[in-house]
């Protein structure tokens, strides 16, 4: 495993996912009218976070929210380590149930209804995980990141064969960003009928952890979008931005749907959509 | 200026459903229900609506005796009965949703329930309380429990508290309690 | 069969605009009954009255609540002036039409933002409350205050509005109204808040008309019922239907209220075409006598000034019968039966303004 790739992620990540936040809440801010905060906005709030006071609802809250962080680390690693697209899946598959567990330790009956929603979400995602490893599987030949890169550099041309696929992971990129309409479980706002959902009972440093461990994954699944333009970097940046500002209008103009709602399309798209279009590779390739 | 008329036939606690009743039958909807304290008499002002007309019954009771509740025929009146409890005291036999008192949590059980002389004295020294300016809201020498009262119903933060405690020589003050630790107490009495 | 758990919503919420409490009883997401508790924004106001000169009061009942403050004191002024039989000069009746129209239509705004935030959608928020803000200068620049006015008084009100600036106003609400158009759209065509609000929250006709729904909750299940109908203040000589929408959900109530502010539009129009010349105050001696029960229509719904003097400078009694206390029967009906999801949209749906149920 390529161990420059893994210490650069694992320092850099939280930089560059703090960014693109920044970037996010202010061109939000545009869309809505106002103007927004400074661009760093999102590094003063995690470093006021680890500034106040150490507010644990027991020893289990905190040990579960360390797992998640630590395990969505260690699925960023293995992705760009150019490891196992499939150990990256269920890690972050397991990452999630540590927050679920985060959440259902609290004595909150708003946090243990956003925890029940937060499993909802992840089994709306998961198919889609497993299905787009399997479908890079089918075109490259090996569940390996880096084979996969290497064998994009050589001409496969994965967005073409892979339409349906990349369609499917862009829909479950906004659950996963807790955007609107499927921002749920928690919501950068706490504007919801559960407050703030999953996090309502997580405070002080350890809710600063949870914040980190977003900006992680974040990176992680752009990451995963960016795989499909292996072999033209420039193509990947242009069209990462663009899904990106994709994604913050959506969340602008949609209100947030009901949980039947987001696990019926979800299963649609992915069935539908990205299930047909590894059925057809598997016949045809 | 355009003015309603407005009729009020006055009602025996005892014909009150009858009236309400045919009302209803009238087709009239139902406005309100008022509570309001003269002396020592207390006036229910059940108000309706018919065809846009404005018909009002009045109940008069001295506070003490149990009024039939009307929300069997119009059962909006649930809520204005409960307040009426929890706010004056009178009680209502036969609350369609009856919340026992817990509706409006107060520090002082039935706030606007006054001592009928001390409305009088309220009424009549005006003068005295309109001569202080507005500043001090609360005339110190004259009517003690009047203090307590306006001090009771203007501080909304958790100063009601220690104003109720620091009156001295009035019966009735019970601090917050909830309904289930009211029962614990009983119990254990 | 699913554990039940209590889940607490309010006093604090960040959904709710106004502290009301209700222990929401859910099994599984699904609301099974709702347990209010009332009581933590009481203020005492209607006992100032017997301490209070009844011309002074004028400035505590605009108090009651910072909504719907300028339609308060009218009523109570209304009332008073019920009781003394005083005249008020026509023109000022029109400007109290002026600005109680104007209360409505930054009322409905407000509430047009606060339940696109309960379904999640920012924006119409920002949006919805930025065109609140230029009726919000209307009403500073012809009454000195953007929420409590304090131009309406016993026997008159206490500023004019010149028929040049009225016209000047009207032909600026043209613009809000395009601006008003565009916002609605929204909330009417767009398939992520029909998706929320369609279905959600229905209450039938026999419903509202046994629990004694008032405003637009009212006029959203069918029943025809606007007050401004029988005339007071100088309705009976200005046009106007009220609006009607079956269907009782809470999409039909956001249809009456976006339709009634260009109801209150036309209104305003209709003031400034046929306001008279004359006086804008009687001066007003004595005390007030006898007993009234002054209705008005609150941009809530139907809201009942009971004021009792006995001759001298105090009243004896004003109690105020506000269209949110009405509100709360059907609430508790609607909220049995339905996802946790739906309890903001529905609570919001009726419009809450705690301040006034509880003075």
């Amino acid at each position: 495993m390529n161990l420059i790739w893994i210490i650069l992620f694992l320092v850099l990540a939280p930089f560059v996912g703090g960014l693109i936040s920044g970037i996010d809440r202010i061109v939000t801010a545009r869309m809505q009218g106002r103007v927004g905060p400074p661009i760093l906005q999102p590094f003063y709030d995690i470093g006021k976070l680890f500034q106040k006071e150490k507010l644990r609802i027991n020893g289990m809250q905190n040990f579960c929210i360390l797992s998640y962080l630590v395990l969505i680390i260690v699925a960023g690693a293995i992705f760009f380590g150019g490891g196992d697209l499939l150990l990256v899946g269920f890690s972050l598959m397991l990452a999630h149930v540590f927050l679920v567990l985060a959440g259902e330790t609290a004595n909150s009956p708003y946090s243990h209804i956003g925890a029940q929603r937060e499993l909802l979400q992840v089994m709306a995602v998961e198919p889609m995980l497993i299905l787009y490893a399997v479908a890079f599987y089918i075109v490259a030949g090996s569940f390996t990141v880096a084979t996969i890169i290497e064998h994009g550099a050589l001409g496969i041309s994965y967005i073409w064969l892979l339409p349906g696929v990349f369609f499917g992971l862009i829909y479950i990129f906004t659950i996963k960003l807790r955007k609107s309409p499927f921002d749920l479980s928690t919501s950068h706002h706490g504007h919801q009928e559960l407050v703030k959902g999953l996090t309502t009972e997580i405070s002080g440093p350890t809710f600063g952890l949870y914040e980190i461990a977003h900006l992680y994954e974040v990176v992680i699944l752009l990451g995963m979008i960016g795989i499909f333009f292996a072999g033209a970097p420039l193509l990947c940046i242009c069209a990462l931005v663009l899904l990106y500002l994709l994604e913050v209008f959506v969340d602008c103009s949609t209100a947030r749907v009901k949980w039947q709602l987001m696990v019926k399309s979800s299963w649609l798209v992915i069935g539908l959509v990205a299930f047909v279009n590894i059925l057809a590779l598997s016949l045809f390739w | 200026m355009m003015k309603e008329t407005q009729q009020t036939r006055v009602v025996l606690a005892a014909d009150l459903l009858y009236e309400v009743k045919r009302l209803s039958d009238r087709g009239a909807r139902m406005i309100q229900l008022g509570c309001t304290q003269d002396g020592e008499v207390f006036e229910l002002n059940y108000s309706f609506d018919i065809d846009g007309g404005f018909e009002n019954i009045r109940v008069c009771t001295n506070g003490n005796e149990v009024i039939p509740s009307v929300s069997n025929i119009y059962l909006c009146s649930f809520i204005y009965e409960n307040e009426i409890h929890d706010l004056y005291g009178i009680t209502f036999e036969g609350i369609a949703v009856d919340y026992k008192g817990t509706l409006i949590k107060t520090a002082k059980l039935h706030p606007f329930r006054m001592d009928p002389t001390e409305m009088k004295k309220t009424v009549k020294g005006k003068g005295k309380l309109q001569a202080k300016t507005l500043k001090e809201e609360v005339p110190s020498e004259s009517v003690p429990e009047q203090t307590a009262d306006q001090e009771i119903q203007t501080d909304a933060t958790g100063e009601v508290f220690k104003a109720v405690e620091s009156i001295e020589g009035r019966g009735n003050i019970e601090t917050v309690e909830k309904e289930e630790d009211r029962e614990d107490k009983k119990e254990a009495e | 069969m699913g554990k039940r758990i209590v889940v607490p919503f309010g006093p604090q919420h960040p959904v709710l605009p106004e502290p009301i409490h209700l222990d929401l009883v859910l099994e599984d997401e699904r609301v099974i009954e709702a347990i209010p508790s009332i009581g933590y924004i009481h203020r005492g106001l209607e006992s100032l009255v017997t301490k209070r000169d009844y011309k002074n009061y004028v400035f505590v009942a605009e108090r009651i609540c910072g909504i719907c403050s300028f339609i308060h004191s009218s009523g109570y002024c209304q009332g008073i002036e019920a009781v003394m039989e005083i005249d008020v000069p026509l023109r000022a009746q029109y400007l109290r039409v002026f600005w109680s129209e104007l209360s409505r239509m930054h009322s409905h705004l407000l509430w047009l933002g606060c339940y696109a935030d309960s379904f999640g959608f920012e924006n119409l928020f920002m949006n919805a409350w930025r065109i609140r803000e230029s009726v919000l200068d209307i009403m500073e620049e012809t009454s000195g205050g953007r929420v409590i006015q304090g131009s309406c008084k016993v026997g008159g009100v206490r500023r004019d509005v010149s028929n040049t600036r009225l016209r000047e106003i009207v032909r600026s609400l043209e613009t809000i109204e395009t601006q008003i158009t565009e916002l609605t759209e929204v909330f009417l065509n767009d398939s992520t808040v029909m998706h929320r609000t369609k279905g959600v929250g229905v209450l039938s006709e026999s419903d509202a008309w046994k629990l004694g729904a008032a405003g637009p909750t009212l006029r959203g299940s069918g029943i025809k019922s606007d007050i401004r109908t029988t005339g007071y203040g100088a309705y009976e000589f200005l046009k106007m239907k009220p609006v009607v929408h079956h269907g009782g959900d809470c999409y039909a109530r956001c249809m009456v209220r976006a339709d009634e502010l260009h109801s209150s539009i036309d209104l305003i129009r209709q003031v400034s075409d046929q306001i008279p010349d004359t006086e804008i105050e009687v001066k007003v001696t004595g005390g007030p006598n006898g007993e009234y029960f002054s209705r008005v229509e609150q941009p809530r719904g139907e809201a009942v000034h009971y004021v009792k003097g006995d001759g001298s400078k105090n009243l004896v009694r004003h109690r105020v019968r506000t269209p949110t206390c009405a509100n709360i029967p059907p609430l508790l009906t609607m909220l049995a039966g339905c996802d946790l999801s739906d309890v903001p949209v529905i609570v919001l749906s009726i419009d809450p303004c705690i301040s006034c149920t509880e003075r």
